[in-house]
């Protein structure tokens, strides 16, 4: 009995094996607090690289709203682009410096970019960042098309009046195609039609609810009269295609010029008075629009074509003056003549392809004036600003 | 009887060399483990401090994110604002397709080394 108990009793070297024990409760009390630090300092890491992958799914949503924009306004279908967009190959690459890739979706319904039932497009952008990080977004935008308010073939503040054997009608200058019913003429006062007068489209007298100068050219600060004014500094009249029939803000093209072609360079030109003799053909020398901003008179005599080759989207004439514009006769014209405020007077065989604004508006026997559809967009969202809210956004 | 004092003489206490090895010992690992708790607390401070400069950066990208795309905060060219510095290019500027990238870095001092974190991010136009 005693020699069995003798050694649990003999308490020597117990402060050995407390000090141990103690000490490895310690180390597991350190270990602990270490690894609580380590995780920590794991999450902190993981959070921030979350957060760039977030940031760079993100940015791939603002980029691919910036090439929406971009591919929608140049398609030359914009009806088609939008229906294809999630079959059609887009150009997302990203910017140097971004990681993320985007996909493009389809919405279930593609709209009709009115108002009620804008267009829809639908991406899914995923977004890298070191460490295997990523996050992905779904977000849809809406897109909204608004017309510009050159919706008629003829408008006249004050008058229209078209005699007897003339055309009014439509076309599209992007297909060449005729656009039945679109030829409209609207006034402020009476229209006037002659004998065999034949309109493709509607005919409204006395109306007193389109503003007579919608795009802002005689009111101060307006967008045409902001343009007009830039236009007065910066005008291109030293262009050496029209110099030499150019005295100051005057152009005066005389008749010992008959015959010459003068090609425009794109760009804005700024006159106090034009006067053109008879046979000039004007053309726009390259890619771009041509803008003339008049402050006077403009008379040109017969047998002039101008912009017969080019859309008339691209050849404007803007008129702040109360004075006329007027066209002898076997004018051809492609182009927008915006004169709220002046009288527009073509003579006999007119051929004019676009539209025209004026306060009384005439155009003499044979005329031939086709709309162009397109002109509806000049100032309408979809050759500019277009919006693309973001309409839904999740996190996937 | 004389034995049985002798034996509870034997058991009470610890003897010097006893005392001194346990000691040494225990200073040994207590040095190791206040070594382990410095770090730990060092640790737990360079976490909080991280996760407290990511708030800073976030916050400063979310405002400006939230800021309207032509805002003065987002001209181009080097802005600074506390510890932020953030630098606005305009790509395809005046076209249809453009956009800004920003590239905003955030400073701080870590017991006196300086740290950044650099956020890159695009805004395009509503």
């Amino acid at each position: 009995m005693k020699s069995l108990a003798l050694p649990l009793r003999n308490e020597r070297g117990i402060a050995l094996v407390a000090a141990l024990v103690i000490m490895a409760l310690l180390i597991v009390l350190g270990t602990i607090a270490l690894n609580a630090t380590v995780s920590e300092l794991q999450v902190s890491g993981n959070e921030l690289r979350n957060r760039l992958a977030f940031y760079a799914a993100e940015s791939g949503a603002q980029f691919a709203r910036s090439r929406i924009r971009d591919e929608f306004a140049a398609a030359s279908n914009q009806v088609s682009f939008v229906t294809n967009f999630a079959s059609d190959t887009h150009d997302f690459t990203p910017p140097s410096g971004y990681a993320f890739s985007i996909t493009p979706g389809s919405c279930s319904t593609v709209g009709s970019g009115t108002a009620a039932d804008p267009y829809c497009f639908l991406i899914e952008s995923t977004g890298t960042a070191n460490g295997n990080a990523s996050a992905t977004i779904e977000v849809m935008f809406h897109l909204e098309v608004s017309e510009g308010p050159l919706t008629y073939a003829g408008y006249g503040k004050s008058s229209i009046s078209i005699a007897k054997d003339s055309i009014i009608d439509a076309y599209d200058s992007s297909t060449g195609s005729v656009v039945s019913g679109a030829g409209d003429l609207i006034s402020g006062g009476d229209v006037d039609l002659g004998k065999d007068v034949v309109v493709d489209g509607d005919v409204t007298e006395n109306v007193t609810t389109v503003a007579s100068d919608p795009l802002g050219l005689l009111t101060s600060g307006g967008v045409l009269d902001t343009l007009f004014d830039a236009a007065i500094v910066s005008n291109m009249n030293a262009d050496v295609a029209i110099s030499p029939y150019v005295t100051g803000t005057v152009l005066n093209i005389p008749s010992t010029a008959a015959g010459s072609v003068i090609n425009l360079a794109p760009g804005d030109y700024y006159f106090t008075s034009i006067s053109i003799a008879k046979d000039i053909t004007i053309n726009i020398s390259g890619p771009g629009e041509v803008n003339i901003y008049l402050d006077g008179k403009m008379d040109v005599k017969k047998t002039i074509n101008i912009n017969t080759s080019g859309v008339p989207t691209d050849f404007s004439i803007f008129s702040k003056s109360s004075q006329s514009i007027t066209f002898n006769k076997s004018t051809d014209f492609n182009g927008l003549i915006y004169a709220p405020n002046a009288d527009v007077d073509f003579k006999m065989d007119a051929t004019v392809k676009g539209a025209v604004w004026a306060d009384d508006l005439w155009f003499r026997k044979d005329a031939d004036l086709s709309y162009d559809v397109n002109m509806k967009d000049k100032f309408g969202s979809s050759s500019g600003a277009l919006e693309l809210p973001i309409v839904s956004w999740r996190e996937i | 009887m004389a034995n049985k004092r002798m034996e509870i003489k034997r058991e009470s206490g610890f003897t010097l060399i006893e005392i001194l090895i346990a000691m040494s010992v225990f200073a040994i690992a207590i040095l190791g483990v206040v070594a382990m708790q410095t770090s730990s607390i060092r640790g737990n401070m360079q976490a909080r401090v991280i996760g407290e400069e990511m708030l800073d950066a976030t916050s400063r990208v979310e405002a400006l994110r939230m800021l309207a795309y032509s805002g003065s905060d987002l001209t181009d060219g080097t802005h600074t604002d506390g510890n932020a510095t953030w630098v606005v290019s305009t790509v395809n500027s005046g076209a249809v397709g453009e956009y800004k990238t920003v590239v905003l870095t955030h400073t701080w001092q870590l017991r006196g080394v300086a740290k950044s974190y650099s956020v890159s991010f695009i805004k395009s136009e509503e």
